[in-house]
């Protein structure tokens, strides 16, 4: 699933996106953390390296922060068996 | 759905930013009186009575209302403030010549303060083409002063809750730790921030894009960067420190310090006004991982998040903050996230609206919601969120609006809670914030959503025991009691000292329940503090509420069992349970018992004096314990008559030759 407005982004030039990875639940912490490296280095392994850089990875949770542009988006759509979503990096703001 | 907002200032308070002396300062005005003059009958007052008057003028623009600059496009912005300026301009014109000080322009909201006598006041009054009303420039009171009250944090103060051993961590532009009301607070810090080009720039000390350890979640140095320490001060800031009488709500509490903001130099970013502090999710995420990471280590009640975007009609699980907040939320942290200052009277920002945050809106001190803030029938919970007095940067304190300030509240409520109660989950909590808190209704929605109370909460959080019956037990027995108190919670376990054993625990209600006490045979009498402990940890405690009594008395024999009248006669009894100081009594008239000296437990000696003329008779023998207690072995000791001896026989006998000599009798036994 793709956030619309990574794609009307990445359709101009780079994003910045958090991609939600598909990891396997467990309650033992970790064998999570293991799976949740294993499938950030499988997301990174497939991306076109020109095309994307990392901005942040999580331990705990299934979640990679990436720049991308339309070649990588490319790319995390077609890992349907480890990419859930890809969603826009808001900013925010105090409240 | 589409985001409904309340009518601007309609009945709402009109707030107010502007700078004085490098602190940053909100005022706000009461509602506009449309039935009145533009001159409020204080202001008249005032001036009669002391010559001048410091007040505020609010502006009447050509365009109308006033709108919010959030909700304007950059052209709308720079319209509005050429109208603010234009009719400033002519209120200052008008008052050429008169008695007047200009004390404060402001750029952005249609107002200006000044110092006045009655000629200039005259010349306002007969100015509404240009006026829209004038008020006193009211002196504002410390607002946590009055907002830590009325969420009854002082109660809890009173009973020993402050947030003391609780950690609360600040996911905000920074914390000024050597701040008066934050020293030594500050016990973790952490910083991620990122450069991305054409839109944004690391604030970290480091000029990494992540940093940790001390200084690293200092306070960043844009304009706007005083909000983390003032988000701070609400939720665990002490006065004590700073030589002031107030205190956040957790005062006791430590502080971590994430920054998380950038600074962003996009024009487009920052609504026409570039720089500003935007904070990436993604950095956000990080943030609260390094919070997760440190779970372990300290003991984090809860983190606050002062921040968000966007509108959400339902909420956003979809959003990609929501592991990491249930993540917290699975180890007992909540996530206190602000609703959002849009006005909605049916939508949330981002991340508030995700359902595992504890989302929470803004009240005045008046209980009613905030004309800024977000309410929807999702939100979790209010909270006081309008000027709001809490420390700011460069050592100062300041007054700030929004549900940035509310949050904080529940932040820090929460640091008590968890005090109270540290192994209640966050459901837990909640529930007990949400059951007892005040219901304020968003008379623009509808939506009736309740006002944290702390004392109220810790009423079901922390049970509190008044009396145990019955109140005592003797070792080895099974007493089954009942406990009276209130907040008893279902699921509620007893505790009552060492050699007491509790078990079929049953919650009757929430002001009794009922135990067995089985009391082991080694106990050692004296008193036992009953505890009553609910499942969230909070417990109540009844010092000495429950008294073990010595193990009953048996006797079991006595030697010599008999005794003749006019003797004295020393007696060994034996049996169980004596303890020291017992005495020992014989059923019917006529015998005293001296010399009681206690051996052991099992055994104690005794002299028995028989009077001449006591009955002949069997005789019961009691032990009685002094703390209670008696055992009687009945018929134990006999009265016999005395040996009288009336004649005495001599038998010789005598051997000689093998003969045997006859008997000769010398007395006769009676």
């Amino acid at each position: 699933m793709v956030d619309p407005e990574v794609r009307a982004l990445v359709r101009v030039g780079r994003a910045r996106v958090l991609v939600t990875l598909q990891v396997a639940e467990t309650s033992d912490q970790a064998q999570r953390a293991d799976a949740i490296g294993r499938a950030q280095d499988a997301v990174l392994a497939r991306l076109p390296s020109t095309h994307a850089s990392v901005v942040r990875r999580y331990e705990s949770i299934p979640l990679l922060a990436l720049e991308i542009d339309a070649t990588a988006l490319r790319a995390l759509e077609t890992m349907t068996d480890v990419v859930a979503g890809v969603t826009l990096d808001r900013a925010v703001k105090p409240q | 759905m589409v985001p409904r907002r309340r009518a601007p200032f309609a009945r709402a308070l009109l707030a107010v930013l502007f700078l004085l002396s490098g602190v940053t300062l909100w005022i706000t005005l009461p509602p506009a009186d449309s039935a009145s003059s533009v001159v409020g009958p204080e202001v008249r007052d005032r001036v009669l009575r002391e010559g001048r008057v410091r007040i505020i003028a609010e502006l009447r623009l050509p365009a109308g209302s006033h709108v919010p600059e959030g909700l304007l496009t950059t052209t709308a912005q720079s319209v509005q403030r050429r109208d603010i300026a234009g009719v400033r301009l002519q209120i200052l014109s008008r008052l050429a010549g008169r008695s007047h000080r200009v004390l404060h322009q402001y750029s952005t909201v249609p107002l200006v303060a000044l110092d006045v006598g009655p000629d200039a006041l005259t010349e306002l009054e007969a100015s509404s083409l240009w006026v829209r009303r004038v008020v006193v420039d009211a002196l504002n009171s410390p607002m946590l002063a009055q907002s830590v009250p009325l969420i009854g944090g002082d109660q809890g103060w009173s009973r020993g809750f402050d947030g003391t051993g609780v950690v609360v961590a600040v996911v905000d532009t920074g914390v000024e730790a050597t701040h008066p009301f934050l020293t030594g607070k500050v016990v973790e810090e952490a910083c991620y921030s990122s450069n991305v080009s054409g839109h944004s720039i690391t604030m970290c000390p480091n000029g990494s894009t992540q940093q940790t350890g001390p200084g690293s979640g200092a306070s960043c140095p844009l304009s706007v960067c005083w909000h983390g320490t003032h988000v701070a001060g609400i939720a665990a800031g002490n006065g004590a420190g700073a030589g002031v009488a107030f205190s956040g709500v957790a005062k006791g509490a430590q502080i971590m310090a994430v920054q998380v903001f950038s600074k962003f130099t996009n024009s487009s970013d920052c609504g026409g006004s570039p720089p500003c502090a935007l904070a990436w999710t993604s950095d956000i995420i990080a943030g609260l991982e390094r919070v997760y990471s440190l779970q372990g280590a300290r003991n984090f009640s809860s983190a606050n998040l002062s921040i968000g975007g966007g509108s959400y009609t339902a909420p956003c699980d979809s959003d990609p903050a929501k592991p990491i907040i249930d993540n917290l939320r699975s180890v007992g942290i909540a996530t206190a996230v602000a609703a959002g200052n849009n006005g909605y009277t049916n939508a949330l920002s981002s991340p508030g609206c995700i359902s595992s945050a504890i989302s929470v809106g803004a009240t005045t001190k008046s209980d009613v919601v905030a004309s800024f803030s977000n309410s929807a029938p999702f939100l979790s919970l209010f909270a006081p969120g309008v000027s709001i007095y809490s420390s700011v940067t460069g050592g100062g304190f300041g007054y700030a609006s929004g549900t940035s300030m509310a949050t904080p509240h529940v932040t820090g409520t929460w640091g008590v809670l968890k005090q109270a109660a540290p192994s209640a989950s966050v459901a837990q909590i909640l529930t007990a914030l949400q059951t007892t808190g005040l219901l304020i209704t968003d008379s623009d929605s509808g939506v009736t959503k309740p006002r944290i109370r702390i004392d109220q909460a810790l009423g079901v959080l922390v049970p509190s025991v008044t009396s145990i019956s019955p109140a005592q037990g003797t070792v080895g027995a099974a007493v089954a009691v009942t406990i009276a108190g209130s907040g008893f919670a279902t699921g509620a376990t007893v505790s009552a000292g060492t050699g007491i054993t509790v078990s079929n625990v049953s919650v009757v209600s929430a002001a009794q329940l009922t135990a067995t006490l089985t009391i082991a045979t080694g106990a050692s009498p004296g008193g036992r503090d009953v505890s009553v402990i609910n499942p969230g940890g909070g417990t109540g405690t009844l010092a000495g509420g429950f008294a073990v009594a010595a193990a009953g008395v048996a006797v079991t024999s006595i030697a010599p069992n008999q005794g003749a009248q006019g003797a004295s006669v020393p007696v060994t009894i034996n049996g169980s349970g004596f303890a020291a100081g017992a005495t020992v009594s014989l059923s019917g008239a006529g015998i005293s018992v001296t010399n009681v000296a206690v051996g052991s437990a099992t055994q104690l000696t005794a002299t028995l004096g028989i009077a001449a003329g006591a009955t002949l008779a069997a005789r019961g023998v009691t032990v009685t314990n002094s703390g209670g207690g008696s055992g009687t072995l009945t018929g134990g000791f006999t009265v016999v008559a005395p040996v009288i001896v009336t004649s005495v026989t001599c038998v010789v006998i005598l051997l000689a030759a093998g003969r045997l000599l006859p008997q000769r009798s010398m007395a006769s036994v009676r």
